[in-house]
C-alpha cells in the first residue's frame, strides 16, 4: 500500500497532523475562542457550499470571519507541514498542497518546508493568499535573503509561536503583539521593526 | 470529555468539507517553463526598456506523469516582484514605482489586497498553440535591483478550481542573471531564488 499509494498516505498524514494542531490550539484557547473559530468557518462554508466554490472552505478574507480563520489555519497549516517534515524529510513523496501545491524531493529539498518557504501572498489568483501559510516557518528558519517575503526574523521555537496562541489572541495582528509582550528580547536578535516587516510582508 | 466531543466534531466537519463534497479522480499536476529578460545587460540606462518573455506551448507537459495534457481556461499567471537590493533588510525595499511596465502580450498590473509597492500581478495570454506573456519593463529610476518570478503554486481552470490543480514552475532561463550585484551585498541566495531570480543595475 504505500508504494502504490505513497502520495495518499503522506496526505492523509499531513491533514492528521494539521487537524490534531487545530485541537492543540483548542487545548490552548479553550472552549470560548475554539466555539468562534469553529463558528468562522462553519459560516463560510454555509456561504460557499458549492464543490466547485474556490471560496470553500475559508471565505474570501475580508469579512468578519478572517481574521480568527487567518490565526487559526496558520497554526495548522505550519505545523502540519512542520511534523510531516519532522516524520519524512527529505523522503517525502510529492506532497500535493490542498487545493494545488505540488513539491517534489530531490533527495535535498525537504518538500514540506518548501511549501511553507515559497507561499507567495501576493499571488492574487490563490483565494487563501490571506492565510499566513508560511509565516511561523519564517520566523523560525534563518533565510535573510528570501525574496518573495521580507524575512529577517530567527530563531523562534514552536513553544514560542504556540505561547502566544491565547484565549484573547484572535488575530493575527494580536499574534504579533502577544508575540511582543511575552518576549521583550525576541529571539535569534530579531528587532521589532524585522518582526514588523515580516508581517507586513504577509499583508498584516 | 466535552473539549474531546467538541474537538472530535470540529475535525470531522473540515475533514467532510474541505476533502469529501465529491470525488475527485483526477491527480495534481506539475508544468514547468521559463522566462527570460532581455537585453541580458547587467546594466542599462534610465529610458531602457528590459523585455520579460515567456512562452508555455499546449498541449503543457505534465512532469508528474510525463504526459501532456491540454489544461485550458486556467489562471495562468503569477507575479514580478522588485527589490531594491541596497534596501532589501528594510521595509520600503518594494521597488515597483522605479518602472513602468507595459504589456505587449498578456498582462500587468496591480491587484487589491496584495503589496502592490514590491509586486505586480502577471497573465499569460492564451492563444491557439499556447500561452505567451511579452511585458515591457522601464526603467525610471538609478539603483541596483533584484526581479523574481515566483512559481504559480495554485494553478487552477477556472470551472475546476479544486480538482486537478496544478503547479506552474517559472525558472529564469537568462545564461547570465548577474545575482552577484545581489550576493556580493547579503551573501548567497537559496537554491529556489537563484533559479528564480535575475538582477540589473540602473544607472
Amino acid at each position: 500500500m504505500h508504494t502504490l499509494y505513497p502520495c495518499i498516505l503522506y496526505l492523509l498524514k499531513e491533514t492528521i497532523y494539521h487537524e490534531m494542531s487545530h485541537a492543540s490550539h483548542y487545548t490552548q484557547v479553550g472552549t470560548a475562542w475554539y466555539t468562534q473559530f469553529v463558528n468562522a468557518e462553519l459560516a463560510e462554508i454555509a456561504a460557499h457550499p458549492g464543490a466547485n466554490d474556490p471560496l470553500n472552505p475559508y471565505g474570501p478574507g475580508n469579512d468578519a470571519n478572517a481574521p480568527i480563520i487567518a490565526l487559526g489555519e496558520a497554526w495548522a497549516y505550519h505545523m502540519g507541514h512542520f511534523l510531516a517534515d519532522q516524520r519524512y524529510g527529505v523522503n517525502a513523496s510529492c506532497h500535493i498542497e490542498q487545493p494545488g501545491h505540488t513539491f517534489c524531493p530531490n533527495g535535498t529539498n525537504h518538500p514540506h518546508i518548501d511549501v511553507l518557504e515559497n507561499f507567495n501572498p501576493n499571488l492574487e489568483t490563490d483565494p487563501f493568499r490571506w492565510i499566513p501559510k508560511g509565516l511561523m516557518e519564517d520566523m523560525m528558519d534563518n533565510t535573510p535573503n528570501e525574496t518573495i517575503v521580507n524575512d529577517q526574523v530567527t530563531g523562534f521555537t514552536i513553544g514560542t509561536l504556540f505561547n502566544a496562541l491565547q484565549s484573547d489572541v484572535s488575530t493575527v495582528q494580536q499574534y504579533r503583539a502577544r508575540i511582543k509582550s511575552q518576549n521583550p528580547v525576541l529571539p535569534g536578535g530579531t528587532t521589532t521593526t524585522q518582526l514588523d516587516n515580516l508581517f507586513a510582508s504577509y499583508l498584516y | 470529555m466535552q473539549h474531546t466531543k467538541i474537538s472530535i466534531i470540529f475535525i470531522a466537519i473540515i475533514c467532510v468539507s474541505a476533502q469529501c463534497h465529491k470525488p475527485c479522480n483526477e491527480s495534481n499536476y506539475l508544468f514547468e517553463t521559463t522566462a527570460k529578460f532581455s537585453p541580458q545587460f547587467d546594466s542599462i540606462q534610465v529610458g531602457d526598456t528590459i523585455w520579460l518573455t515567456s512562452l508555455i506551448p499546449k498541449p503543457v507537459l505534465d512532469k508528474n506523469s510525463g504526459k501532456t495534457i491540454a489544461y485550458e481556461n486556467a489562471n495562468w499567471c503569477s507575479t514580478l516582484i522588485i527589490s531594491d537590493i541596497l534596501k532589501f533588510k528594510e521595509s520600503n525595499r518594494g521597488a515597483i514605482s522605479d518602472f513602468d511596465f507595459s504589456a505587449k502580450i498578456g498582462n500587468i498590473y496591480s491587484a487589491p489586497l496584495t503589496d502592490t509597492t514590491n509586486v505586480k500581478q502577471i497573465s499569460y495570454q492564451e492563444y491557439v498553440m499556447g500561452y505567451e506573456l511579452n511585458i515591457a519593463i522601464i526603467a525610471r529610476k538609478a539603483g541596483s535591483y533584484i526581479l523574481t518570478i515566483p512559481d504559480n503554486q495554485y494553478l487552477f481552470r477556472k470551472n475546476k478550481p479544486k480538482c486537478g490543480t496544478a503547479e506552474l514552475v517559472i525558472l529564469n532561463e537568462n545564461t547570465d542573471k548577474h545575482l552577484s550585484l545581489f550576493e556580493d551585498v547579503w551573501g548567497s541566495l537559496s537554491a529556489y531564488d537563484k533559479a528564480h531570480c535575475y538582477c540589473v543595475k540602473v544607472h
